[in-house]
């Protein structure tokens, strides 16, 4: 007759649970830290493409000029957890063809600074990096 | 041929999932950013080379089928397992770090206490041994999620659930593109108390992964865990791995090994 209690997942939980907290990450064991330290960052940077002034998603640039994608860098006084998406920018500036026709407009690529209260998201300044030009994916 | 239950199946679809979310972090790479153990000793850059990496696929692949249909299943079982966990030595080497990409940690430790069980219990009947091993699986996906959350307690205590960090998470996730995911976002981001309150469910569904153990709790506690893995794709982009839901799916639901005929004299009997 088999325990009411689960003495076999019991035990199975006991020893991956302490062999996890002994020897960390060793396949199969592991302590999943992923995510866990979030350093309590409540201001932060993201990277901003302004099109002829207004604010536009960057891969919606359908072409840049002006701009060195490799020196973009953010701030360095403030934290940035984007950086993904300033890697994606530069992978998107380095493989674009060649000018389509049709007017360019002024662009700013920078910084804009955030922080983060109990009521919402704030926005401060905007901290240009480069100036160049861009044409809109129509 | 024994028919594959719903649950091996899902084993094995996990597991074929975690490596080919390697396939990037262990082929095709200009060497190891940070060679550790035997890379240390040997040259073993080699391994990240189109040629012995197709061999070393087409040996996962048919150790994983021969596993799936049961066929010599304990020899390919080990064999699937020791090459999940030498291509996550693999990627370690190539991309540095201590922490291995997650997506095939809890397939694997699935297919480990499956595979431990029926070591514990070698000798015995099929149905006992694989009794043992679901069990064990059940045990150790649990103390996974514990760990999870142990983790987040030793990093920040109780300030992980500080719910302006996660509004943070979700603005910076969620400003500047577009689609309904983003939206949600920052329709987030802009109510950190409620942001707080889901970071303490993700805590606590996560410190009480022992639930998965008991029969009673576990399909609620699976539903619960499932929820919070979906949410943390949603709104933060990153946690959801379909691997991580398949193998809880498949504990709650369905069996990785032999019908237990006791299990179904309880279910009838409840």
């Amino acid at each position: 007759m088999k325990s009411a209690f689960p003495v076999i997942g019991a035990g199975g939980f006991i020893v991956y649970l302490t062999m996890s907290l002994l020897v960390g990450e060793w396949f199969p064991f592991t302590r999943l830290p992923m995510y866990s330290d979030l350093q309590g960052y409540v201001e932060s940077q993201i990277l901003v493409c302004r099109l002829d002034g207004e604010d536009v998603p960057c891969e919606s640039l359908g072409h840049v000029a002006g701009i060195s994608p490799g020196e973009l860098e953010p701030l360095k006084e403030r934290h940035f957890s984007m950086g993904y998406r300033l890697q994606e920018f530069r992978a998107q500036v380095e493989r674009q063809g060649p000018p389509p026709r049709g007017e360019f407009l002024p662009l700013e690529v920078g910084f804009q600074l955030i922080e983060m209260t109990s009521e919402g998201p704030t926005n401060g300044a905007f901290v240009p990096a480069q100036t160049g030009r861009a044409w809109r994916t129509p | 041929m024994t028919r594959a239950p719903a649950g091996r199946w899902a084993l094995a679809m996990a597991l074929l999932m975690g490596r080919v979310a390697q396939i990037g972090l262990t082929v095709g790479r200009d060497g190891f950013a940070s060679p550790r153990g035997l890379a240390l000793w040997m040259d073993l850059e080699f391994f990240t080379t189109p040629a012995p990496w197709i061999v070393m696929s087409a040996g996962f692949l048919v150790a994983l089928l021969a596993f799936t249909f049961r066929k010599q299943e304990t020899m390919a079982g080990w064999g699937v397992f020791l090459l999940l966990g030498w291509v996550t030595f693999i990627e370690l080497c190539v991309r540095g770090g201590e922490v291995p990409t997650h997506a095939k940690m809890l397939p694997a430790v699935a297919l480990f206490g499956l595979l431990m069980g029926r070591l514990l219990r070698r000798g015995r009947t099929e149905v006992e041994q694989d009794r043992w091993g679901q069990e064990l699986a059940l045990g150790m996906v649990g103390a996974m999620f514990c760990l999870s959350a142990l983790s987040k307690w030793g990093a920040m205590g109780g300030g992980w659930t500080d719910g302006r960090v996660h509004a943070l998470l979700m603005y910076e996730r969620g400003v500047g593109v577009s689609g309904l995911g983003a939206e949600l976002r920052l329709w987030m981001a802009h109510r950190p108390d409620l942001c707080g309150a889901l970071a303490t469910s993700t805590l606590l569904v996560e410190f009480t992964g022992f639930l998965l153990i008991f029969r009673a709790t576990r399909r609620a506690w699976v539903i619960a865990a499932v929820s919070l893995l979906i949410g943390f794709q949603v709104l933060v982009g990153v946690g959801m791995n379909l691997s991580w839901i398949l193998v809880l799916l498949a504990l709650a639901w369905s069996r990785f090994g032999s019908h237990d005929p006791s299990d179904q004299s309880e279910v009838a009997a409840a």
